[in-house]
Formats: C-alpha cells, sequence, structure tokens
C-alpha cells in the first residue's frame, strides 16, 4: 500500500528495507527505522485510538515516552504487549497492533455514544451516580470497568526470557541527546567509569529532530563523532533503547534495556528485557524536556499534535504527517516545525498570540513566506475524525477578543512551551522550581548525588545545553576526585529568541463548562471544565484534584498534561503555580513490564532448594520430598506402590519393632566455643546448663523476649568449653541470628564464638530396638553397653571408617542415636549402616514417619504445636523453667496474662471413632454445631493414624486444656459434622518412658 | 587420604548437567567445582600477638587484615571473613589435622578453631565474563579497580551467601554452602545462558 504521507529523501529510515505490518486487522507498509506511529502517519493514518471514558476519537500526538493516546495491544498470545505505545515500538516485519479500548472496531466503537452523554458524565460523575443501591456496586463496578479502560491484560504465559543485573558506576548518564553526549565524554575522557543510558535506539536526542551546527559538523554528525569516541573508551558503557526507570535511594537507579522488541518475533533470542541496578557515584540527568499542548475546544482531535513531534516525524522519520498545517505557538521554537513542513512541502500558517516576534526563527519563517498571525489564538478545532478546520480569534490581555476567521487545515501542530523532563530528579528527593521567566518548573536544590543538564534543567539553547552538560561533568568528576581532562568548548551558533508568552487555557472561562471540552489530560478524559468543577466542589490541593479528576493517572502519568492542569487550577483559585505545586513524581518513569520485575527468580529458581549430602540416595530409593523451609527433606519412601498411609505404617512399625533410620541432616547445628559458653546458654534456654558433664546431652527450650517458645533442641557438651547446639531445621539461621545478636549488641564481653556447622554435619537418627545393635556393626571403638553410653550422652568413635560424634538421643522414644559425620563421607556412612542393617530390616524413614513416631510420644514441633503465642507453661514445661536462674523471656512468664489457667495449653485428643484421623487445624468446640457461632475452645495442631497404637491421635492447644483431661469436647468439620473427641494427655506410647532407656 | 576415594561433592546431582553446560569449552565463562578443600573457620583476637603470632607459627602465613587473602608457600591460604573471623583454606592437610594443630597451638587463649570442610565447597569461575555473570546476582562492585586480585569479600549471589575471592585476572573462586551449592551452581549456569551456549 502506498505511503501517502513518505517524503522523498532524508531522515533516519531506510527506504530500501520495506516492511509489511498489521494494524487494526489492515495490512500497510512502512520503512526500516520508523515506529508504528510514524509508518502508520506514512500512510495517512491519524485516527489510531478511542479515548478512555468518552471513547472519543484520538490521533498520535507525539513521538516519544509521552504519548498519550497511541496506545495499542501488540501481538497476542505469549507475546501479548497491553498498552504499548505506538510512538516508542519500533516497526519490524510483520507486528501485528489493534487499538486499545475499542470494541468491536475502532471504527465502530460501540461506547462511542459516550461522547453524546459526555455533558452528564464530567469528573466524578459516578461517585455520586452509582452509588445507591449500595449492594448493586459490584454490577456498576464490572460495567464502569468494561466501559472505561485501556488495554488487555494476556492471558497466556509470557515465554520470553528476563533478566536483571547489578552494575556500578562513577558517573551516569541518563540521556543520550546533547547534553548526556557531551557530560558522558567529558566524564569519559577523564577515565571515570561511564554507564550513559539512553532510550532510543540511536543517539542524538533533540539533534535527531533540530538542525544544528556543532563545530561546524551537522548536529548528527557530531553525534557520530562523539559516538564512536564514547565507544573507544574502555569504561564507557553505552546502553541503547533503555529507559531509566526510577532514581531510588543511596543512588541506586534502575533502567530497563530492551534487547529484543524490536526484531521480528521469529528472530529474537535470548533476553528480551534486562533491568539494571546501578550504583552510581555521580549522576547526571540530561532527560530533555516534553512539549506542552494548548488547551483549545476540540484539542484532541486526531491531526492535532505537538509541533515538536511533526518535526520528528518530519526530519527523522521523513513522514509529513498533513499537507495543510497550522502551527500554534507561543514561542519562537515552534517556528522550526513551521519551517520543517514547510521545506518537506507542506502549507503553513502559524497562529502566535504575542503581539510580534523577532527571534530568529520566526524571521526566517517570514522570509520564507510563511504566513504568521500574531495576536491570535486557535480557539476550536472541527473535524469529526481528522482535524479538518480551525476557528481562530483575537487575543488581547490574555483573554479571547472576537473572532479572526478560519483556516481549513489536516495538521494541526501546537507548541505550549516545554517542561523539563523532572521525574527523575523529583524521585531522587528533590524539589522542583517554578522558574517564572521560562514558565516551567526546572530542579531545584539536590538531594542525591545528581546533577542536572540541559534540557531538563530548562537550558533550551543548543549553546547552553553544551555548555551545561560540560559544567555537569566537570562538577562531577572534581567531587569524586579526577583529575580534569581538557574541557572541550564546541562552537554553536547562538540563535535569538523573544520570550514565550504563557498560555495555559484558551478558551472562555465562563464558557469552561458549555463549549466543547478543551483537553488538559489526554489519556484519562479530564477536560479544563473538570478542574474547575473540581474547585468548585472544595477540592483545592492539586492532589484532591488529581484523584477526584484522574488528572495525571494512567499509563502517561500525566506527562503531557499535568503542569497546564496545575496551572488552570492555579487560575481558578487565584494562587500563584508555585503555590499550587505539582503532584508527587514516583517510580516508574514508564511502565515496566512484570517480567522484568520478576526476573529469573521463576519456578524452581523462586528461592533455594537445600539438598543433604544424601539427596541422591533418597531420589535412588523412591523417596517423595517434603518442603521444610528451603530443605527437601524426604517425606516417606513408598514400597510397591504404597500410598502416604501404607508406606508410613510401615516405616512407623519397623522403628517401633526393631530399627529404621531417617536423615536428619537437615537440623541446625551451631558449634560454640569460649569460657563463656554456659553463661550464654543459660541465657538462652529456660533450663539450667553450667552442671552438664562433659560428654552429656541436654534438651532446651528457647523464647523470645514475649516468654513464647521459638526453638528448641538439643544441646551436647563436646568439651568443658564447647558445645554443638542442635536447632529446629528452619530455624537454624534465626536462632544463630538471635544468639548473635544478643552477643553483639548486648554482652559483647561475653568469651564465645558461635560457628554454623549445619552443612558440614550430615547427621543421620538410627532408631529402634536393634538400633545398638546395628551400630556394634559398623563402630568398634564405642562401648555401646548401656550403661557404658547411656541415654542422653555423647561419644567421639569410627563408624564405618569415618571419624564420628555419636549421641545416644531420641526423637522417637525408641532406643536410638544420632550419628555425626562429615557430610563429604555421609553416603558413604549411610550405606554401611544401611547394609549393617539389613539382616534386621533396616529402614528408611522420611519426616511424615518422624511426625507420627514423635506425636505418640507428645514432643512438640516447634512451628507446628507452637505458632509464637505458646510459652512453656502452656505446653506442659513448667519442670523445664528454671526457677534459680534468669533467662530471655523469664520475666514475660510472670505477666498476669501467661499466668492464666485458661490459656491454651497443650493437649492430647483421642477420636471416639478410632479409625478417623482429624484434620490439622480443625476447630475445638464445646457441642456439636450447626454452622451458627460457637466459642472455639482451640484447634488440632498435629494429627495422625497411630500404626503401633492402631488409632487416631491429635495433638491440641485448648484453654484449660491441662485440667480438663478425660473430658469430650468436638472438632467441627468444613462439611458440617461434628467429631467427638476425648481429651487426654498428649503422651500416647510408652507412657513411662522405658524403651529410650534399654 | 584414602577418604578422598569415596567422598561426594556437594555438586553431584547436577554433574552431567555442569559438564553438558560446558560441551563447547569454558571459552567466555567457565565454571568448576573444587570439591574436598579443607576450610577451617578461625575465631580470636586480632590484637593479641599471642593470637596472632600462634596462628601464624602454624599456618606460615600473615593474618590478614583487611579484606584480602594471604597464603603460605605450602598451599594455605587465609581469607579474612571479618574482624575476628578468617576462613583457612588448604589442599594439603585434612580439617581434623589443621583443627587439631590450631587448637594445640592456641591452647590457653580465647579462640575458636572449627573444621568447617564439608560444609563448604569452591566454585572455580574463569572467562572474560565471570564478571558480567556475577552481576547477575552479586550486588558489590568487583571492578579491578575496586576488587584487585589478593581481594576478598563476603556478599550473595541471588539468595545463596558466597565469599568472593579475586585468584587471578580473570580468575575467581566462590565459596558456597554445601547445601546452597547446587542452587548457586544452577543460578551461576542459568546467568551465563548468554555466554556458554
Amino acid at each position: 500500500m502506498a505511503q501517502t504521507n513518505r517524503i522523498p529523501q532524508g531522515g533516519r529510515i531506510n527506504r530500501a528495507v520495506p516492511l509489511t505490518f498489521h494494524f487494526n486487522g489492515k495490512t500497510y507498509q512502512g520503512v526500516e527505522g520508523d515506529t508504528l506511529a510514524s509508518a502508520l502517519l506514512a500512510n495517512d493514518v491519524h485516527f489510531v485510538a478511542r479515548s478512555w471514558k468518552y471513547h472519543r476519537p484520538r490521533g498520535i500526538i507525539t513521538a516519544g515516552v509521552e504519548e498519550p493516546n497511541a496506545l495499542v495491544q501488540l501481538e497476542s498470545g505469549a507475546y501479548e504487549v497491553p498498552n504499548a505505545r505506538a510512538t516508542e515500538l519500533e516497526l519490524y516485519d510483520g507486528l501485528s497492533a489493534k487499538s486499545v479500548n475499542a470494541k468491536p472496531s475502532l471504527e465502530n466503537d460501540r461506547l462511542a455514544v459516550n461522547q453524546k452523554i459526555a455533558r452528564f458524565i464530567p469528573a466524578g460523575f459516578y461517585y455520586k451516580t452509582f452509588m445507591w443501591p449500595q449492594k448493586m456496586w459490584p454490577k456498576y463496578e464490572e460495567f464502569i470497568r468494561e466501559a472505561a479502560g485501556l488495554g488487555e491484560a494476556p492471558t497466556v504465559l509470557d515465554t520470553d526470557r528476563y533478566d536483571k543485573r547489578y552494575a556500578h558506576c562513577d558517573v551516569l548518564v541518563v540521556g543520550g541527546g546533547p547534553a548526556g553526549l557531551a557530560a558522558a565524554w567529558v566524564a569519559g575522557r577523564a577515565g571515570a567509569r561511564v554507564i550513559l543510558a539512553d532510550n532510543q535506539p540511536e543517539l542524538g536526542g533533540s539533534l535527531l529532530r533540530q538542525p544544528a551546527s556543532i563545530d561546524g559538523l551537522p548536529g548528527l554528525e557530531w553525534v557520530a563523532r562523539i559516538e564512536s569516541e564514547l565507544a573507544a573508551m574502555p569504561e564507557v558503557q553505552v546502553l541503547r533503547r533503555s529507559t531509566v526507570f526510577g532514581y531510588q535511594d543511596h543512588n541506586l537507579l534502575t533502567i530497563c534495556e530492551r534487547k529484543t522488541d524490536h526484531l521480528p518475533l521469529a528472530r529474537r533470542q535470548g533476553v528480551r528485557e534486562r533491568v539494571w541496578k546501578v550504583r552510581a557515584q555521580r549522576v547526571i540527568l540530561a532527560t530533555g524536556a516534553h512539549e506542552r499542548p494548548l488547551v483549545f475546544a476540540n484539542n484532541d482531535r486526531p491531526g492535532v499534535m505537538t509541533a515538536s513531534a511533526v518535526s520528528t516525524y518530519v526530519r527523522r522519520f521523513g513522514v509529513l504527517p498533513g499537507k495543510r498545517a497550522v502551527v500554534f505557538t507561543n514561542n519562537d521554537q515552534a517556528y522550526q516545525t513551521a519551517l520543517d513542513l514547510y521545506e518537506a512541502g507542506a502549507r503553513v500558517t502559524v497562529v502566535d498570540p504575542r503581539t510580534a516576534s523577532y527571534g530568529d526563527l520566526p524571521q526566517q519563517a517570514r522570509r520564507r513566506g510563511i504566513e504568521v498571525k500574531y495576536g491570535t489564538v486557535v480557539s476550536h478545532a472541527s473535524g469529526d475524525l481528522r482535524v479538518s478546520r480551525v476557528t481562530l480569534s483575537r487575543y488581547q490581555g490574555g483573554r479571547l477578543a472576537g473572532d479572526a476567521g478560519s483556516l481549513d487545515c489536516d495538521l494541526l501542530a501546537m507548541s505550549g512551551g516545554f517542561n523539563p523532563v523532572l521525574h527523575l530528579f523529583a524521585q531522587s528527593g528533590g524539589k522542583a522550581r517554578w522558574d517564572e521567566q521560562k514558565a516551567c518548573f526546572v530542579p531545584g536544590q539536590s538531594v542525591q548525588a545528581e546533577i542536572s543538564a540541559g534540557a531538563c534543567n530548562g537550558d533550551f539553547s543548543l549553546a547552553r545545553v553544551l555548555s551545561g552538560a560540560v559544567q555537569a561533568a566537570r562538577r562531577s568528576l572534581e567531587l569524586e576526585g579526577f583529575a580534569l581532562p581538557r574541557l572541550p568548548a564546541w562552537s554553536v551558533e547562538e540563535q535569538g529568541e523573544a520570550p514565550l508568552l504563557p498560555l495555559w487555557l484558551v478558551g472562555d472561562r465562563d464558557k469552561v463548562g458549555r463549549s466543547d471540552k478543551q483537553f488538559v489530560d489526554f489519556q484519562n478524559d479530564v477536560s479544563a471544565a473538570d478542574i474547575y468543577l473540581a474547585a468548585r466542589e472544595g477540592y483545592h490541593s492539586i492532589e484532591h484534584v488529581k484523584r477526584y479528576t484522574a488528572m495525571g493517572f494512567g499509563t502517561d502519568q500525566g506527562k503531557l498534561g499535568n503542569i497546564n492542569g496545575m496551572a488552570i487550577l492555579a487560575e481558578v483559585l487565584g494562587q500563584s503555580i508555585p503555590e499550587t505545586g505539582t503532584t508527587t513524581f514516583r517510580p516508574n518513569f514508564t511502565p515496566v513490564s512484570f517480567g522484568a520485575i520478576a526476573g529469573r527468580e521463576l519456578g524452581d529458581y523462586l528461592d533455594p532448594i537445600r539438598k543433604t549430602c544424601l539427596h541422591e540416595w533418597h531420589v535412588e530409593h523412591g523417596a517423595l520430598f517434603e518442603d521444610v523451609g528451603q530443605w527437601k527433606r524426604p517425606w516417606y519412601f513408598p514400597r510397591n506402590g504404597e500410598d502416604l498411609h501404607a508406606a508410613v505404617a510401615r516405616e512407623c512399625l519397623a522403628v517401633r519393632n526393631s530399627v529404621g533410620m531417617l536423615d536428619a541432616s537437615t537440623l541446625g547445628k551451631i558449634d560454640i566455643q569460649g569460657p563463656d559458653a554456659t553463661t550464654l546458654l543459660n541465657w538462652l534456654y529456660t533450663n539450667p546448663w553450667s552442671k552438664l558433664e562433659v560428654g552429656k546431652c541436654r534438651y532446651g527450650l528457647m523464647l523470645d523476649e514475649n516468654g513464647m517458645v521459638f526453638d528448641d533442641g538439643v544441646t551436647t557438651r563436646l568439651a568443658e568449653h564447647h558445645f554443638l547446639m542442635t536447632t529446629t531445621t528452619g530455624g537454624a539461621a534465626r536462632v544463630l541470628n538471635w544468639m548473635e545478636r544478643w552477643l553483639q549488641t548486648e554482652w559483647p564481653h561475653l568469651k564465645v564464638h558461635l560457628t554454623t556447622v549445619t552443612d558440614h554435619w550430615a547427621t543421620f537418627a538410627v532408631a529402634g530396638p536393634n538400633s545398638r545393635r546395628v551400630l556394634q556393626k559398623v563402630c568398634s571403638d564405642i562401648d555401646f553397653a548401656p550403661q557404658a553410653f547411656p541415654f542422653m550422652s555423647y561419644r567421639n568413635g569410627t563408624v564405618a571408617g569415618v571419624a564420628a560424634r555419636v549421641m545416644r538421643i531420641s526423637f522417637s522414644g525408641e532406643l536410638a542415636y544420632e550419628v555425626n559425620v562429615p557430610a563429604n563421607l555421609g553416603r558413604k556412612v549411610w550405606e554401611a549402616l544401611m547394609a549393617a542393617g539389613a539382616e534386621f530390616g533396616i529402614t528408611p524413614y522420611g519426616t511424615e514417619t518422624m511426625h507420627v513416631l514423635r506425636a505418640e510420644k507428645g514432643y512438640i514441633i516447634v512451628g507446628q504445636d507452637t505458632d509464637g503465642s505458646v510459652s512453656p507453661i502452656d505446653l506442659g514445661m513448667e519442670g523445664m523453667v528454671s526457677k534459680a536462674k534468669d533467662f530471655l523471656g523469664k520475666r514475660s512468664l510472670f505477666r498476669s496474662d501467661t499466668r492464666r489457667h485458661d490459656r491454651k495449653q497443650l493437649v492430647g485428643l483421642k477420636p471416639l471413632d478410632p479409625k478417623f484421623v482429624l484434620p490439622e487445624g480443625g476447630q475445638i468446640v464445646a457441642q456439636p454445631t450447626s454452622g451458627g457461632m460457637t466459642p472455639m475452645l482451640g484447634h488440632v495442631t498435629s494429627s495422625y493414624f497411630s500404626p503401633i497404637l492402631a488409632r487416631s491421635i491429635a495433638m491440641a492447644v485448648m484453654k484449660g486444656g491441662q485440667s480438663r483431661h478425660g473430658e469430650r469436647v468436638y472438632v467441627a468439620l468444613r462439611d458440617g459434622r461434628s467429631i467427638e473427641v476425648e481429651v487426654c494427655s498428649p503422651v500416647f506410647y510408652d507412657v513411662e518412658g522405658g524403651r529410650q532407656h534399654v | 587420604m584414602s577418604d578422598q576415594l569415596i567422598q561426594e561433592a556437594p555438586l553431584v546431582g547436577i554433574k552431567s548437567k555442569l559438564a553438558a553446560a560446558f560441551v563447547k569449552g569454558p571459552k567466555d565463562f567457565g565454571l568448576v567445582e573444587r570439591a574436598f578443600m579443607t576450610h577451617v573457620t578461625l575465631r580470636g583476637d586480632p590484637d593479641s600477638p599471642a593470637f596472632r603470632g600462634a596462628v601464624e607459627e602454624v599456618l606460615q602465613l600473615a593474618l590478614p587484615s583487611g579484606q584480602t587473602i594471604t597464603a603460605s608457600a605450602s598451599g594455605c591460604s587465609a581469607v579474612w571473613m571479618g574482624p575476628d573471623e578468617w576462613l583457612i583454606q588448604s589442599v594439603e592437610e585434612t580439617g581434623p589435622e589443621l583443627e587439631r594443630a590450631l587448637r594445640q597451638a592456641l591452647a590457653g587463649e580465647h579462640h575458636a578453631v572449627v573444621d568447617v570442610s564439608s560444609g563448604y565447597t569452591v566454585f572455580e569461575l574463569s572467562g572474560r565474563r565471570v564478571r558480567e555473570v556475577l552481576a547477575k546476582g552479586c550486588p558489590l562492585d568487583l571492578h579491578p579497580k575496586v576488587f584487585p586480585v589478593g581481594c576478598s569479600t563476603q556478599s550473595h549471589f541471588f539468595k545463596a551467601g558466597i565469599t568472593v575471592l579475586h585468584i587471578a585476572e580473570e580468575l575467581y573462586q566462590l565459596v558456597v554452602r554445601r547445601s546452597f551449592a547446587e542452587y548457586a551452581c544452577l543460578m551461576l549456569l542459568d546467568a551465563a545462558d548468554e555466554f556458554i551456549r
């Protein structure tokens, strides 16, 4: 199809490489170097979108990130991107996009009818209208969300790869226009580590759309020279297609680099987007400026664009967006657009509210014979799907002063001046300052280590841009202690420029709500009338007006319209613009994909998967695994198609009747050394440690400051000043941190060192009546006789040829040993023990069996039977609480609440139906309940079927439970049934505890 | 060292995956596990001449006092881990031997010596892309200006704690906890994806 608006030559495009693309189901041609927006304009497609609320036809307004209208749903399926800005999408062969917020099609949009009722649905209408009946709100909301919206969230999983990286530099330069290039070059010459990030595929910034001469070179040749010199500096890194989207604390800046979006789908490989997290010593912001639209009636008609965008399309993309153009400007800069259009063959009329302008550009325009209407404004645009005519008014003393005829046109280029892009400066904590002369906000005092340079600093002439950038680089280098290179003095011809005339609202103030809409925020359909309405309704803070009207929300965050809106509000309220202030600029500067934010930490990479040295053995022997903290622990080892129930029954009975073995390597292990080790232990645990003999083990409970149990475990005295503490699997890091915290902050005088040895030692629990005989077969240098090696003691020895620490401790209530060997030798020892135990039917068991065995004995698991609100007294372990010494949490045990007798206390529960296994978490109630409100007495914390007892058992916490043994209560099920249970002691098996002492 | 034959490295579960990752050879990025090195944690008062003297006598090296590594002629090195903590590495002596020797020499001084050889493994990373790979998950600045050869530091790679040793120009070692080794290795391979494919 013909690109009717393509200019025969010029621009940064390659006409020799045509590209085919699809928009709203139609096929078009563009060329290499186009954006989707420039390619559409080349095909004379201006009408590309429907607005958010009124569904008005909308066109492309800008040529950059600030675009509010030209949002498209890009591609489909795994590559779908909602709300992509056509002005930023580099065209590739086969690109397919459609308009958002238009159903069934852009031309026949069902909700275009909203335009007719627009008068009745101003800002805030739904707060007032849809409030009653209140129960209808969900229905209203559904309708509103359907009617007012932009792109649609993709429904298919994104298959692209995203990643992140950290980076560090002396100077981060944001923006690759003349200021950024100049600053990066100076910093690079000084030998600084420099990162230059620019959001375009090509460096040059405003020079890509403006004629310029630097050192006698055309602007873009100067850019090419600087670019090649930067490339030769080894410590300078240039990131193209990279948007700095956040300026965080401590000079951390976040960049999203788009690596493959410009390629046809089939050619995309590797990482799509990479987030850079850059720690910069110094930042130079060279983010440029965005042109302001002008606010007049129907200023949103397709074909109405900012002047700089028109210049960009003409000069950078070789596209003439209209043949009969009106340039409406309050400043000299837009005369360049008039010249650009004129040179490209358009008929141009300039409309300027100023009485005259003697700047260089206006003079040039007049010399070329371009008609200029001074003292005139465009007060109204007509045309339906494209502007076709503008109505002019005379402009005097800030007011419309009578009809000035009209002009037919198919393009209106407007310029209300420029807004420095202050977003990153503001995110860094800086406050913007209003510059009355330039009529824009400029950066105020720096808060972090940054300097603004170029247009974002309010310097709009190229000579000042370059000199300002050199000075910014110089200042940064000095502060970082670099020797300065010879500073460049690029010569640029200064242009004479007349001041701009601030023009915030063109139309009559008294008709603002009754004439055609004068849009301020295009994306959110906020007009001048809405701001007037907000002010009338009492919303005076700019932040409140934002919330009431929605001005400044959305994907563009008000880049285009906010300043106009603030100025209009200021005028309504009769206050100055600085008094009105700005809304808060928050990260992100432009939307960032979820993929980029997630990076590679997905699926199995989300969190570390920690494995013991026996993991492969477990896999080979058919273990199913359970996640315990970050660890993978064998859950059970099914044989011959056993289910959980059958496998666990077999494993439990093997331990009770013969011998089993558990991989307990995940238990936290902390080596404690020093003369004050016992003092530390006495502080940490509720029970006393001073008298523990060398070679003995003791169980301990650790409390937090509130007196609540937060970890438990067995600690062994290896030598006079040397202990080995074990913690719960999930609590290891927390316990070590807790201990180090006390040692480092409160008790630095204690002579004791802690070392984590969790990973060094592989730990196997060999449990069951035959465990002694198994160990005797593989260990000849330890006397395992009951008196020689009693319960709760430890011996050093050689197990299967490996130096081992063997503890006689039990978490099953059986005769049991824990064998500790260095993990690199773990598998060898484990296999030797398995071989030695074969004659006794030694059975590997997993966490489920371990849970059942300990529950039969009423042993708690911290974090399962406790939840941070359970004291040792609640657990019936008052005997472990020393009365003679102080310890962490002790004082809290004497608070009245902690001493209450009706606190939830640990009990056992026996369902009257011995086959019924209660659900963990089930609520205990006094009477059967059928859904009504019933006081809850407590809940089930652990529940299993006990194979040795051939009945179901449970542990629970229950109000006043310790004095209620023998009572019958109920556990309420989700399905409405209530299960009768008997309250009992939590020790179900071997109550006397004889088995572990044999 | 008969144990050497029956010891099992922490990366045993991904041996084949690791080999497959470098079929084209470690040109831009290489990763090798140096398993079974001796690691002993040493704690003590850095300002005590008796402590330093005893340690330096046993190890035949000067204990480092900044974020650096020192080495002895016999293949023993000391990595500074904190103001009163060092990681002693050796390829000659076993953990229990070194532990015994140091404890004996330090008798009477407040100290801690703990053999943690099985608790850690070492990844040797090489190639011109190695810093880029590390930058994917390690937030520290490892530029040679800041972190020259001979430096060490503790940090993290994604969610695994690491100790980074700068051994030579394009050669780094990571000391990683055993149970995090597989995760850390898989994250490194994933980070290096674009350089080893």
